[in-house]
């Protein structure tokens, strides 16, 4: 009993550092942003959009990779923290998702002349982003806990195939979408953008590890509700179903 | 729209769809209180039937 309750104090202190090292490094990127990064020469200020934008890509490519690690951890394992870590990471790699889509046509507006075009990448992105609703569709048309968890893992895997499609969607098909790797034509970095970059990325991952710690907290409270439901339906039963002493 | 708004715009989407997130994890959360109460609650009550019970007999 005092051993769970140390644990558990460990616990709530690992999740306010990750949460205050989240807000800290966000802070520092969105200095960084506004009062380092120099201002880019062709586009101008909106050119700054380009740091969050990839760092939300980042990331949401990062929740779907990491829900194929779980899927395949599942269906290997066949534990239900697997299918936790998965369903968790897909809410948090859609946020991001939404947020790179977003942010991509304010950014595409006054560069390209308009919000969308259906060019390789934002294609891809977009299928993406679809994909991933329908794995939350998915989730909730299935009742069984078990098999739900097997075709979702299932699924996490396949789906996953749109990342390497999406990165490389630049690379192997024409179009007008800035490759930052690469370099070429769309902008010139400094190393000041680099730093900027760099920092931003770093916020962004501890903060998907700070929001995918407490959904994946969140999960686990349902499930242990559940569980606890169960039994009282259990002991209510026995009460009732018991013959007079 | 001239650039900054753009530049802000963006940045507020952001923020909005952060604290959208946080908040409904909280809200989950807070429902999920309120169910832990109501199962307390439910169990009290049962208690407080069986011991009746017993005392009658």
């Amino acid at each position: 009993m005092r051993e769970d309750a140390v644990r558990g104090s460990r616990r709530d202190v690992l999740g306010v550092v990750l949460a205050g090292l989240s807000g800290v490094a966000m802070f520092a990127a969105l200095g960084m942003v506004f009062l380092y990064a120099p201002r880019e020469a062709t586009m101008g200020d909106v050119q700054r959009i380009f740091y969050f934008h990839v760092a939300s890509a980042w990331i949401g490519f990062f929740a779907f990779f990491v829900t194929c690690l779980a899927g395949i951890g599942y269906l290997v394992q066949g534990e239900r923290r697997w299918d936790v870590l998965a369903l968790s990471s897909v809410e948090m790699g859609l946020t991001f998702t939404t947020m790179t889509l977003l942010t991509g046509a304010l950014w595409a507006r006054p560069v390209w002349g308009t919000y969308w075009t259906w060019e390789p990448r934002l294609t891809i992105s977009l299928v993406q982003w679809l994909i991933y609703v329908a794995y939350r569709m998915l989730r909730a048309a299935i009742e069984a806990p078990e098999r739900r968890a097997r075709f979702a893992a299932v699924y996490g895997i396949v789906a996953f195939v749109t990342v390497p499609l999406s990165w490389f969607a630049i690379r192997w098909w024409r179009t007008i979408h800035p490759d930052i790797l690469m370099g070429g034509e769309g902008m010139a970095i400094t190393p000041r953008m680099v730093h900027t970059l760099v920092v931003s990325l770093v916020a962004f991952t501890l903060l998907y590890a700070t929001l995918l710690r407490l959904r994946m907290q969140l999960e686990c409270a349902v499930d242990a509700l559940a569980r606890l439901q169960a039994r009282v339906e259990s002991l209510r039963d026995q009460l009732t179903s018991r013959p007079p002493d | 729209m001239s650039n900054l708004a753009y530049l802000l715009f963006a940045y507020a989407i952001f923020w909005v769809l952060t604290f959208a997130l946080v908040f409904s994890i909280w809200a989950r959360q807070r429902r999920l209180e309120r169910e832990i109460a109501a199962l307390a609650d439910c169990l009290r009550e049962e208690g407080r039937d069986v011991h009746l019970r017993r005392t009658e007999r």
